[in-house]
């Protein structure tokens, strides 16, 4: 699927990241669209497909964001690049590969996050910051991941990518 | 299922961090705030649109756990209950704006100050960052280092103004240490961030310094980043500590600050040091 078709998409997913989340949080606990919506199509089509939108993602929300600029952009990235490695393992995508990807990948996206606030001195705890965000934001990651991955499953049925496996 | 190119995605990782270094190492000489400050200005009516939105879901989600609890009724009256619980959610909603709202014309009147009430719009991706994103900009005269009050007292200070937005960098992030005297002694201190809590350290105090719990911090004037006299934070806990040279003490805002919907923007006072 074209970035640029996807591109507005992402613009969206930003805005409500930073507006109407917070009005669904569950206490510390925010969910992330474009964590989500990225690695989720990491799964379904193959990291090839997912790290531009990855790339443009990550970039858009350093725009929206006061912290380092470019955390977010190394974050997705290599969140997602790492997100449909268990397919060296298992082929196909199912809910539960999402699940697994989308769980590992949030925490591990919080945890570049802030690893990286810690690294430029922004005065986030790290260790408090994990237990009280970055997990629940991560389980509440997973509930977002039951719609979405039913809607890029429908679309990848419907509009099949041209490029052959690796394996 | 089909995927892409191992190459193409080794690649574009590649290219992101190498991409991310840049920014991380000069993104601040690269102007990225200003860049920032137009993509702002783009999400902005999104942002509007979506806080608006955001209230109305937290509401939502309040009646159908309501709803849940109607077990014993018919189709038709538990559909009414429904339907006069989501007015009723609906109008609590308005009357707790009605009442924030309230309380902050009346900490604006009690300070005697000039002001420009703002919505709450945004606010960090992840919420790591402790800035909020108001519906107010230059437009409407604001400038960068002004106060920023909510209903009971100081929130945060502007840190970047585009025409119709404004981003806030409020009381609980670190980098925005505030200058505080105690309401009833006059202890001078200063309001720290430390392990995400919010502490009051007070350097040189004298022998066996007391506050009690409950005591009103207000904003001293000193170094000129705040007006003098707005109330910050009341004290939560304060054990005098003979052995430390600066005493320590916990203290919470006045205000909650993951809640915010309305400000209040003090026009009045001209910081000295802007950002």
């Amino acid at each position: 699927m074209s970035l640029w078709a996807v591109a507005p998409l992402l613009g969206l997913f930003t805005a409500m990241q930073t507006s109407l989340v917070g009005g669904i949080a569950v206490g510390p606990a925010r969910p992330q669209l474009i964590v989500v919506w990225v690695v989720c199509w990491a799964v379904v089509r193959g990291r090839g497909e997912a790290m531009p939108w990855a790339i443009l993602g990550g970039l858009l929300l350093d725009l929206v964001s006061a912290g380092p600029p470019g955390a977010h952009l190394l974050a997705l990235a290599l969140v997602t690049y790492a997100a449909d490695l268990g397919h060296r393992f298992m082929q196909g995508s199912t809910i539960l590969f999402a699940a697994v990807a989308v769980l590992a990948g949030s925490v591990a996206y919080g945890g570049v996050i802030v690893g990286i606030n810690a690294l430029v001195g922004s005065g986030v705890d790290p260790a408090g910051t994990l237990v009280a965000q970055v997990l629940p934001a991560a389980a509440y990651n997973l509930v977002l991941l039951v719609p979405i991955f039913y809607i890029q499953r429908r679309v990848d049925r419907r509009f099949p990518a041209n490029v052959l496996p690796e394996w | 299922m089909r995927r892409g190119s191992q190459l193409r995605a080794t690649s574009y990782l590649l290219a992101a961090v190498a991409l991310a270094i840049v920014l991380l190492s000069v993104g601040q000489s690269l102007r990225i705030e200003a860049v920032r400050g137009a993509a702002q200005t783009v999400f902005e009516p999104l942002q509007a649109v979506f806080a608006a939105a955001g209230d109305g879901l937290g509401g939502f989600f309040g009646s159908i756990a309501s709803i849940g609890g109607a077990e014993d009724e018919n189709r038709r009256l538990r559909q009414q209950v429904g339907d006069l619980q989501r007015r009723l959610d609906s109008l609590e909603a308005l009357r707790a704006t009605d009442a924030q709202l309230r309380a902050s014309l009346e900490l604006r009147d009690s300070l005697n100050i000039h002001t420009v009430a703002a919505e709450v719009i945004g606010t960090d991706p992840d919420g790591m960052a402790q800035t909020i994103t108001i519906h107010a900009g230059s437009g409407r005269g604001l400038k960068v280092g002004m106060a920023v009050l909510g209903q009971r007292g100081l929130v945060g200070r502007i840190v970047a103004a585009q025409r119709s937005s404004s981003q806030v960098r409020l009381i609980s992030d670190p980098a925005l240490p505030v200058n505080v005297v105690t309401s009833t002694d006059h202890v001078g201190g200063t309001l720290k961030v430390s392990q995400a809590h919010l502490l009051m350290e007070i350097p040189g105090s004298p022998i066996d310094l007391k506050i009690p719990t409950g005591e009103v911090l207000v904003t001293s004037g000193l170094g000129g980043n705040f007006p003098k006299g707005i109330p910050v934070a009341e004290v939560v806990k304060f054990e005098y500590k003979p052995a430390e040279v600066i005493q320590s003490g916990e203290v919470a805002p006045l205000d909650d600050l993951a809640h915010l919907e309305y400000v209040l923007v003090d026009m009045d006072f001209v910081p000295e040091l802007a950002g």
